[in-house]
């Protein structure tokens, strides 16, 4: 794989793969992208058997130049799933079955015919909606920050993550001193999405400007039952959860960082090592990242089915190997955390956060929400819901 | 202490050794032991003591706090039964006690013939799929209480061939 160890690269691989990804969202005339959701929930419903047939029916018919099939993140409308969406069209299919495929593949691909049949319908007015921007399920949602990527990238694959814009807000918190990125979180008014909304950047300028090691830590260690933000930002875009820590570590300075995860969750473990693994092997993880001074390396650690672990000390502990009791605070974790050195704890939905603030901008980030909280939270809806699945509002959306 | 197979004490040592550069290892070492073995009885407990040189009573604690861990062996397939509350209002607990009933065996015990444990789950994040059982990692969705047989078939047919 081709290294990206200067800005320039970086540059070069962004618009690269940022034509490719148009290239596949906006296809020529017989050219066709499907994706298929590859959340744990449609997962559990065969969405990988489907993906495997389409791509049979691909080689099958010689269509390889053609039309592509790849899995991407949570679509987040969990009780129509599993998903089947149709590029350049954007037709959204619902409850797709494995007996579905054949018959998507030689009306949809091959003759550029909808199947009207595994459309949504709309619940109100009964008719079919071929588009998902159409279904009101989504039209108050802005799926661009904590889920950017989710139903639209392939989150087995860098690339397209790059091109999508990865690493971007890396760059340019490098070009900036360790306190400006800490000003910039800070007065875009992140709160970490654990639960305490404690203000982000605060947490960061607590950890002392010492020569001693620091660690960053992300806190992937979802316990609340009814919650699945965290598992489905790992799964659908790791990318953007390593990208938030590097910034993180960049802003802290610390050059190790560790992702504290469930191992109930293990298609975003897996996931997540992967891109762990390549991102290493291309540079832009390690040594003098992107021609800088600043290195990073990230870990991943699982959790054993221990719901405490969530509290950030005991999942220091436990990261240490003992058992996970909270310490008692003070000292707070910024000066006397993991191995005793100073540890900033985020949760996953943060990190995820923070490249579009770096990215983007704090002032784009503030003008989403209400005075006192910023920006958008990812709410998971079970149980007895209509709509059960994920769904990104800004902050102050009132559940009517 | 009951004396341990060579060969087992041999890829233990070497589970050990995957994480001789880790700071804290502990953690990772009992993972892949329970993994590999199912189980992390008291022999083995005290080999990775020796082995790592933290105490057996540091190891035991970490042992029995995490619920990953287990000291008795664990059937060939561990049927998770999620009971989170997002299953359980979608009826999860019928599904557990049916699981139990059909397998005659009560949560956390195994079947005689070794091929089933049942598990109580927190909530697995499967919720928009609830009630959700996962069988070895598998998560099974929807799960009403009239499947529960057919899942059982299917890993008794499984074991038939």
């Amino acid at each position: 794989m081709e290294q990206i160890k200067t800005e320039k690269e970086l540059q070069a691989k962004f618009e690269k793969c940022g034509a490719c990804l148009q290239k596949k969202f906006h296809c020529e005339p017989g050219h066709k992208a499907i994706v298929v959701c590859g959340g744990t929930g449609c997962l559990s419903a065969d969405s990988q058997v489907i993906i495997d047939k389409f791509n049979e029916l691909i080689k099958a018919n010689g269509l390889e130049d053609k039309v592509t099939a790849n899995i991407v993140g949570c679509f987040g409308f969990c009780s129509q799933g599993p998903f089947v969406k149709v590029f350049p069209e954007e037709t959204l299919y619902v409850k797709v079955k494995v007996s579905d495929v054949e018959e998507l593949f030689e009306k949809d691909i091959k003759n550029n015919e909808v199947v009207e049949r595994l459309l949504f319908v709309d619940p109100q007015t009964k008719q079919h909606v071929q588009k998902q921007h159409e279904i009101n399920f989504y039209k108050l949602q802005r799926r661009d920050i904590a889920l950017n990527g989710n139903g639209e990238i392939n989150p087995e694959d860098i690339n397209e993550a790059i091109g999508n814009g990865a690493f971007q807000g890396l760059n340019r918190a490098l070009h900036m001193s360790r306190e400006e990125v800490i000003d910039e979180v800070l007065k875009s008014g992140l709160r970490g999405r654990g639960g305490a909304g404690f203000p982000t950047g605060r947490k960061w300028s607590f950890v002392p400007k010492t020569d001693e090691p620091k660690y960053m830590i992300c806190n992937g260690d979802e316990g609340d039952p009814g919650a699945f933000m965290d598992r489905s930002i790992i799964e659908g875009n790791p990318c953007a959860v390593i990208e938030g820590m590097m910034i993180a570590g960049y802003a802290i300075g610390a050059q190790n960082g560790y992702f504290y995860v469930r191992a109930e969750y293990p298609i975003a473990v897996k996931r997540l090592a992967k891109a762990i693994k390549e991102l290493e092997e291309i540079g832009i993880l390690g040594d003098h990242i992107l021609g800088t001074d600043f290195s990073f390396r990230c870990h991943i650690r699982l959790g054993a089915g221990a719901f405490v672990c969530g509290e950030e000390t005991a999942l220091i502990n436990s990261i240490e190997g003992k058992r996970g009791m909270p310490r008692p605070r003070p000292p707070f974790p910024a000066v006397k955390g993991l191995w005793g050195h100073p540890s900033v704890v985020n949760n996953v939905e943060t990190l995820a956060c923070v490249p579009y603030i770096l990215r983007e901008g704090w002032e784009k980030f503030a003008a989403i929400g209400t005075n006192d909280t910023k920006g958008t939270k990812v709410f998971a809806l079970g149980g007895k819901v209509n709509n059960v699945g994920l769904v990104e509002v800004p902050m102050g959306t009132t559940q009517h | 202490m009951a004396k341990l197979q060579p060969q087992a004490v041999k890829q233990i040592t070497e589970i050990v050794e995957r994480y001789k550069d880790e700071p804290t290892p502990t953690m990772m070492i009992l993972e892949d032991i329970q993994k590999e073995y199912g189980y992390i009885p008291l022999e083995v407990q005290e080999l990775v003591s020796e082995l790592t040189g933290a105490p057996v009573s540091d190891i035991y604690g970490v042992v029995t706090f995490y619920s990953f861990f287990s000291m008795v062996p664990k059937g060939k397939y561990v049927i998770g039964v999620c009971l989170g509350t997002a299953c359980y209002v979608k009826g999860s607990q019928l599904v557990c006690d049916k699981f139990g009933e059909l397998l005659g065996i009560k949560p956390g015990e195994t079947t005689p013939d070794g091929l089933f444990t049942l598990d109580l789950l927190r909530c697995i994040g499967a919720c928009a799929v609830a009630p959700a059982v996962s069988i070895n990692g598998k998560v099974y969705p929807q799960v009403k209480v009239d499947n529960v047989k057919n899942i059982i078939e299917e890993y008794r047919a499984k074991e038939a061939n």
